[in-house]
C-alpha cells in the first residue's frame, strides 16, 4: 500500500490546532482531506464542530452531514482521522466503533499528550481498517511520507 | 419474473456518490444495506452504527418503508455514522 503524502505545513497546523483547542486539558479531533482524484496526497485539515473533555470528544451530528455534503461538492474525501489522547496514544474501543469513515483502508491517527509534544509522528499510534473491518496497527513512519 | 418496482437514489458517503436501487415499499433498512454494500461498509463489525440521513440532517427510520420515510426517486441521501466520537 502506497504511503500517504503529508505536507509538513498540514502536520504543523494540525498540532497547532489540536493544542489551541484542547488547551492541554481536553481531547481534540480533526480530519486530513485529499482530492478524490489523488487520495494519497493530503491537502488540508478540517477542524470539526465538536465537544470534548479530558478523555472524550463527540462531533456535532449536524456538522457531519453538512461536511459530507461539502466534500461531495468539492470532490474531496477524508483520508485520515486525527485525534488526541491525554497520555499515551492508542486506539480505544470507542475510537474503533465511532470513527468517521469505517471502511477498509481508512486511517486513524492518535497523538499522545494532547499534542503538546514534538511536532512529528513520534509516539503516535496509527491504525488502518482492514477488509474485515478490524483496525490493525500501522507504523506511522511507513504509512506517511512527510514532506 | 420479478415484478418488484425499483427506483434509484443517490447516496453520498465521505464525499463519494453511488447510485443505489431500492424498492419504494420495502423498509429503509433494505436501502441502507444496499448502500453499505456499495461503499464496502457492510462487513465491518459495527456497520449497524451507520444510518441514512436526508440533506437536511434528518435520520431515516430504518423500520419504515422508503416511501413512508419520505424517500423519493432521485433524491440525495447521506450515509454516515449516527454518532462520531472517541475517547481514551
Amino acid at each position: 500500500m502506497s504511503a500517504v503524502q503529508l505536507p509538513k505545513g498540514v502536520l504543523a497546523d494540525s498540532f497547532r490546532q489540536l493544542r489551541e483547542c484542547g488547551a492541554g486539558r481536553a481531547e481534540c479531533v480533526l480530519y486530513w482531506c485529499a482530492s478524490q482524484d489523488n487520495p494519497d496526497v493530503v491537502t488540508r485539515l478540517v477542524h470539526p464542530v465538536h465537544q470534548a473533555g479530558a478523555r472524550w470528544y463527540e462531533v456535532d451530528s449536524a456538522w457531519v452531514t453538512e461536511f459530507f455534503l461539502e466534500l461531495r461538492h468539492i470532490r474531496e474525501t477524508v483520508r485520515v482521522q486525527v485525534h488526541t489522547h491525554p497520555f499515551e496514544a492508542g486506539h480505544s474501543g470507542i475510537d474503533d466503533r465511532f470513527a468517521l469513515v469505517p471502511v477498509a483502508g481508512f486511517l486513524s491517527l492518535v497523538i499522545p499528550d494532547y499534542a503538546t509534544g514534538p511536532v512529528d509522528l513520534t509516539g503516535t499510534a496509527l491504525v488502518r481498517m482492514g477488509p474485515d473491518g478490524e483496525w490493525r496497527p500501522v507504523q506511522p513512519e511507513e504509512a506517511f511520507r512527510v514532506e | 419474473m420479478n415484478t418488484q418496482h425499483r427506483e434509484t437514489v443517490t447516496v453520498t458517503f465521505n464525499g463519494i456518490d453511488k447510485e443505489v436501487e431500492y424498492q419504494p415499499n420495502a423498509a429503509v433498512q433494505a436501502l441502507l444495506n444496499h448502500a453499505k454494500h456499495e461503499f464496502g461498509a457492510h462487513n465491518t463489525p459495527n456497520n449497524h452504527l451507520l444510518s441514512l440521513f436526508t440533506e437536511g440532517g434528518t435520520e431515516l427510520d430504518d423500520s419504515m418503508s422508503a416511501t413512508d420515510a419520505g424517500v423519493v426517486p432521485g433524491m440525495l441521501l447521506v450515509l454516515r455514522q449516527s454518532t462520531v466520537k472517541g475517547g481514551a
